[in-house]
């Protein structure tokens, strides 16, 4: 069982929006309700005359480092001069109460000059499209490979697919508590994925030597990738500093939905080909990722998607073009899946399109061309190691059986299957390690981590390695801040890789240390005798692919996933329900099913909200639209009445337990298993998720139902024939 | 400056008449979470949630009456228009505990209000009054904002209908935003019926689709007159329009929705 | 300036005596808060159900009331309205990973469960209707919600 779960259960564990200390200021963000302007100044005198004003915080209070990111520092800490989506953050107002801060917030005046915001990202490469890069250039990141000769198959399908703006809509918004440390630096109690990220970050904009920022874990309600940025960090840290008081702030739900990134929207387009047989002969994909206004992870998640882009398939001729590009549009960047989401549901819809154009079962088609283990990946070359042979996970899917209820009468049922892959862990030759201390006495062991707990369990893990090592200790937890050993992010499926080596390897020395037998005797400690252990793991080294050709290893471990889904359609109404999913996963090993379980069925369902009912629609303004759970839907209980979570154990031998990162697997197919079932379901295209009812829609139009069961002449093209 | 709860309508009234500016709250579930958001900073707050002679529910012949805090689910539990009538509706609407809390005559006063589609078509209207006279007056519910200052909606009054149908579009069953929907009743003095503008959520009576209410066989008529109403801005709008419409009609008549009507038009 | 009005909520928190000052348009969850007793609130709009406490027997976000209508009210947190065995399973099962609409969800389900003698799985999902979780699924609440109404039933 997860150590904090009864606290949680219960209402005893503390989250970040809860937090508080006396003499506090509170923080309100002024936000800019323009995409594209000049700014050219902050006037703040009304704001001021709030009662229980403190200061209003612009760029020009800013100490060190103007601008920061996660990746690319190209995001100003407040808006400089400029402002490039709406929202963007232009003042920090402070007071005494979060009602006085709230309304100097809205007294705060930005001067501002609009300008034409670019919103299309077709058109960010345009000679003539507003510049929104910060070196005068619209492109983000670009990756192309091609290789094998330039056969086409006899019969091909080209389609072009759109996926929408998703939120990680994690439910504790972001909050945040910073204070002095008295000795001129600064503390900030948050809810982040990367202590030591966000401390570089924070201290690089105030001035100010890493060592004397502390960065400390507060419970974290949600994260999914949504907390890799900053948010409320440097202006929380910036206020602490100037004012010398504790400040803290809370965003407001529909304020949170605009101030972390969300899930890049693509356009994707597909041409596959392949032999009467439906043996697949070349792959043509173009992939436009929309960045927004800032670089965020941009330039990662092109990477994820680009080596992806094929699928775990065997095809000879492959040739990916994948870009960012900057738009005045929100902020995209991490979310659970990392671009690896969308173009499964590109390519799996591809798979469908041309099974269908081969009057072929869609599995069957699947079946031949998926790769054995060992074989390499059609894009980078990576031989596919590590892993349970993909075909495998359609038998995990056949072997569960369908719905049990046939759909109430109208309602016309769709299943489809849909295949992924992802890697699990950061790659592409970046270090992928991780630091740990245990402290043992004759009480117990305390672990202490900076390696967050997000709610994915890491904590529950560490403790199970240490106690099958150590045998059946008490096992407590040290705060998790940024003054112990860097753990990189929880992040890319990697902590139980990363961290779970490090604590492998402590506990390990630690049973040395403790004469070595099993269990070990914590009572032969004299007391006040302790054993303080550091370790640190490193994973095995990747490396970036070379950029000429695109070959390289640059993954750690792959995710590998597929997903049935059973969904009734109203055919009149085009309105779609659940009725089933099935994830099946390839885990390695599962140290803890329970947790492994839980991330499965919770990725699984997060990607059918993305499929049917979550987006972020932005206007014609450049404004996202969601105000709050009544119009960004997530999916209730009542949604997602029967989700099957399917462990598939191979045990990856380069790595500790075997046990390889599970959390963004279950969000990479199940959104393109939903939209199969809905093409079953309606015979529509659904060539864009989340799909609306009107896309859905059928029977009341003959014609159109007709015409949408014939072949579309005009998408299909039989290639070389 | 101050926050008010009175316990009887009297005394209700008595506070609109000295204080016609402060924010009149009902269950709260939609005053207060604009309170939250700092849309509404009202310097008075009267909440006529505790009004202890507002809850009741008092049913005259074919007609029943509503106290302005009668709520939601308290209101279906009541069977007072009929067993089953409200069900239909109530999936819909927002959540269980929600509905525990929201009232039917608060909803008038919201936009959209989900409920003015099935009271409409209920042949409901809104009971206003006020301290200065001793009666009352009745407004059309899609009117709420035509209350004087000093009056308060003290009610519903409800025709109980013979048959009742309700069909709504969302993209989900429930917790999610109407994007269109039907009621349409048979009551003691004729059949009603009345539609959403769609995504307005305004509703509309249809009085033109009236006589093929009461007919049978006049699914394709009422649906027409029905979707003339909504005016739907789009042919996927307009189809889904008919379609709930062609359900209400196929329920009043033969108790179900579903069926191959949808299918063939 | 409203903001400097208050009302006075005193009530009863958990079986001991709570007492705020708030703002005439703060909520109950406000007035928790206030009181020292802040709940998680992910969307303070009735939507997502994290803040969910027992308001005389009935579960009810707390960010839904206002704070005045609260007066005299007896409330109780999942600390209190917690059904031992509902912890148990849902602690079992996994039930819970970043927690935040643990204590919402276990207020209303502990209801249910001390409500309604048979359960079946539609009905649990149906009461978590207003109980948004992002992490788990629902899978592991609805399992471990059906195990302990067996144990209590048993």
């Amino acid at each position: 069982m997860r150590p904090d779960a009864v606290a949680k259960l219960t209402g005893e564990f503390r989250y970040a929006t809860e937090l508080h200390a006396p003499g506090e200021l509170h923080g309100a963000t002024v936000r800019s309700p323009v995409a594209a302007a000049d700014l050219l100044g902050v006037e703040t005198a009304e704001a001021m005359r709030v009662r229980g004003a403190y200061r209003v915080l612009t760029i020009a209070d800013v100490p060190g480092a103007r601008r920061v990111g996660v990746k690319t520092p190209d995001q100003p800490v407040l808006a400089d001069g400029r402002v490039r989506h709406h929202g963007e953050p232009i003042a920090f107002a402070l007071a005494d109460t979060a009602e006085a801060a709230r309304r100097m917030a809205l007294l705060v005046r930005p001067i501002l000059r609009p300008h034409p915001a670019l919103l299309d990202p077709e058109r960010a490469l345009d000679a003539d499209a507003p510049r929104v890069g910060p070196d005068g250039s619209n492109l983000v990141h670009r990756l192309r490979l091609a290789h094998g000769t330039a056969r086409r198959g006899a019969i091909g399908v080209r389609r072009r697919w759109r996926t929408g703006r998703q939120d990680a809509a994690f439910l504790a918004p972001e909050a945040g508590l910073a204070f002095p440390d008295g000795a001129g630096g600064i503390v900030l109690r948050v809810a982040t994925q990367d202590l030591h990220h966000d401390r570089a970050q924070i201290a690089a904009a105030l001035g100010l030597p890493e060592e004397r920022v502390r960065v400390e874990l507060a419970g974290v309600g949600g994260a999914f990738g949504g907390r890799e940025d900053i948010t409320v960090h440097v202006h929380l840290c910036l206020a602490a500093l100037l004012s010398g008081r504790p400040v803290r702030a809370l965003y407001s739900r529909a304020e949170s939905f605009g101030a972390h990134p969300s899930r890049h929207p693509a356009i994707m387009t597909y041409e596959l080909t392949a032999d009467p047989d439906g043996t697949f002969v070349s792959l043509a994909a173009d992939l436009l990722f929309d960045g927004g206004a800032y670089a965020s992870t941009s330039k990662a998640v092109v990477g994820v998607a680009h080596y992806f882009a094929a699928g775990p398939y065997r095809i000879p001729r492959v040739e990916i073009a994948t870009r960012a590009v900057y738009t005045n549009n929100p902020v995209a960047g991490a979310l659970r899946g990392f671009g690896a989401t969308q173009v499964c549901f590109a390519m799996e819809s591809t798979v469908d399109a041309l099974a269908a154009e081969l009057s072929l079962d869609p599995a069957d088609v699947r079946r031949r061309n998926l790769l054995e283990p060992g074989e390499a990946l059609a894009t980078s070359g990576q031989a596919l190691e590590g892993v349970a042979a993909p075909a495998s996970l359609l038998d995990a899917l056949d072997a569960v059986p369908p719905p049990a209820a046939a759909p109430a009468p109208g309602l016309r049922r769709g299943v489809g299957v849909a295949v992924g892959i992802k890697s699990a862990g950061l790659g592409d030759g970046r270090a992928e390690g991780a630091g740990i201390v245990l402290r043992a006495d004759r009480h117990g062991v305390e672990i202490a981590t900076a390696a967050p707990e997000v709610g994915q369990g890491v904590r529950a893990v560490l403790a199970q390695i240490v106690t099958e090592c150590l045998g059946p200790v008490p096992i407590t937890f040290a705060d998790s801040t940024s003054t112990l050993p860097a753990s990189g992010g929880s992040k890319a499926s990697r902590q139980t890789m990363a961290s779970g080596g490090a604590a492998l390897r402590a506990a390990t020395r630690l049973r040395q240390r403790l004469g070595g037998a099993f269990p070990v005797d914590l009572a032969a400690l004299g007391d006040g005798t302790s054993i303080v252990v550091e370790e640190r793991y490193d994973a095995p080294p990747t490396a970036a692919p070379d950029p000429r050709t695109g070959r390289g290893d640059p993954h750690l471990a792959f995710q590998l996933t597929a997903h049935r889904a059973v969904v009734d359609v109203d055919p009149a109404l085009g309105t779609a329900q659940v009725v089933q999913l099935v994830a099946a996963q390839d885990v390695g090993r599962a140290l803890n099913p329970a947790l492994v379980r839980g991330q499965l069925a919770g990725g699984t369902v997060q990607g059918a909200g993305f499929a049917l009912l979550e987006e972020i629609p932005v206007d014609a303004d450049g404004r996202g639209g969601a105000a709050g759970f009544g119009t960004y839907l997530l999916p209730a209980a009542v949604d997602v009445p029967e989700v099957i979570p399917v462990i598939v154990e191979s045990g990856d031998p380069r790595l500790p337990f075997g046990a390889k990162g599970v959390g963004e697997g279950p969000l990479i197919s199940s959104p393109a298993a939903v939209a199969a079932a809905l093409r079953a379901a309606t015979g529509r295209p659904v060539a864009r998720i989340p799909a609306h009812p009107e896309d859905l829609a059928t029977s009341h139009d003959p014609a159109a139902a007709a015409a949408a069961a014939a072949p579309r002449t005009e998408e299909s093209a039989a290639v070389d024939g | 400056m101050a926050y008010l709860r009175p316990a009887t309508i009297a005394s209700a009234l008595a506070a609109r008449a000295e204080l016609p500016r402060a924010l009149v709250c009902g269950g709260g579930t939609a005053v207060q979470p604009a309170m939250n958001a700092g849309l509404l900073r009202p310097a008075d707050v009267l909440d006529l949630g505790g009004l202890r002679d507002g809850a009741a529910i008092d049913a005259c012949g074919d007609r029943v009456r509503l106290g302005p805090v009668v709520r939601v689910a308290a209101a279906a539990r009541a069977h007072a228009l009929g067993a089953g009538v409200l069900d239909g509706l109530l999936r819909g609407f927002a959540t269980p505990a929600v509905r525990e809390r929201a009232t039917l005559t608060g909803n008038l006063f919201q936009a959209p209000a989900d409920l003015a589609v099935v009271l409409t078509a209920l042949d409901g209207s809104l009971i206003a009054a006020a301290a200065r006279s001793r009666g009352e007056r009745r407004l059309p519910v899609t009117t709420a904002d035509a209350l004087e200052p000093d009056e308060l909606a003290i009610g519903l009054d409800l025709a109980v209908p013979a048959a009742f149908a309700y069909e709504r579009l969302a993209v989900r069953e429930v917790a999610a935003p109407t994007l269109a929907a039907v009621a349409a009743a048979l009551l003691a003095g004729g059949p009603r019926a009345a539609v959403t503008g769609y995504r307005t959520g305004t509703a509309v009576p249809c009085p033109g689709a009236v006589p093929h209410l009461a007919d049978p066989a006049g699914a394709d008529g009422f649906a027409a007159e029905v979707v003339a109403a909504a005016a739907p801005p789009t042919p996927y709008a307009r189809r889904s329009v008919a379609a709930l419409a062609r359900r209400c009609h196929r329920r009043i008549h033969r108790g179900d929705a579903r069926g191959d009507a949808d299918v063939r038009r | 300036m409203s903001g400097d009005d208050l009302v006075e909520v005193r009530g009863t928190l958990d079986g001991e005596p709570y007492h705020a000052e708030v703002p005439v348009w703060a909520s109950l969850l406000d007035a928790l808060e206030a009181a020292g007793r802040p709940l998680p609130a992910g969307c303070r709009g009735g939507q997502c159900g994290s803040c969910t406490v027992s308001l005389d027997g009935v579960p009810t976000p707390a960010c839904v009331v206002p704070a005045g209508a609260a007066a005299g009210a007896v409330v109780e947190t999942a600390r209190r309205a917690a059904l031992p065995v509902l912890v148990a399973e849902l602690a079992a099962a996994g039930a819970t990973q970043c927690g935040y609409c643990s204590p919402g969800l276990v207020v209303a389900l502990s209801h249910l469960l001390s409500t309604s003698p048979s359960l079946d799985a539609p009905a649990v999902r149906e009461a978590l209707t207003g109980h948004l979780c992002r992490c788990t699924g629902y899978e592991a609440i609805v399992t471990a919600t059906l195990a302990a109404a067996a144990r209590l039933t048993s």
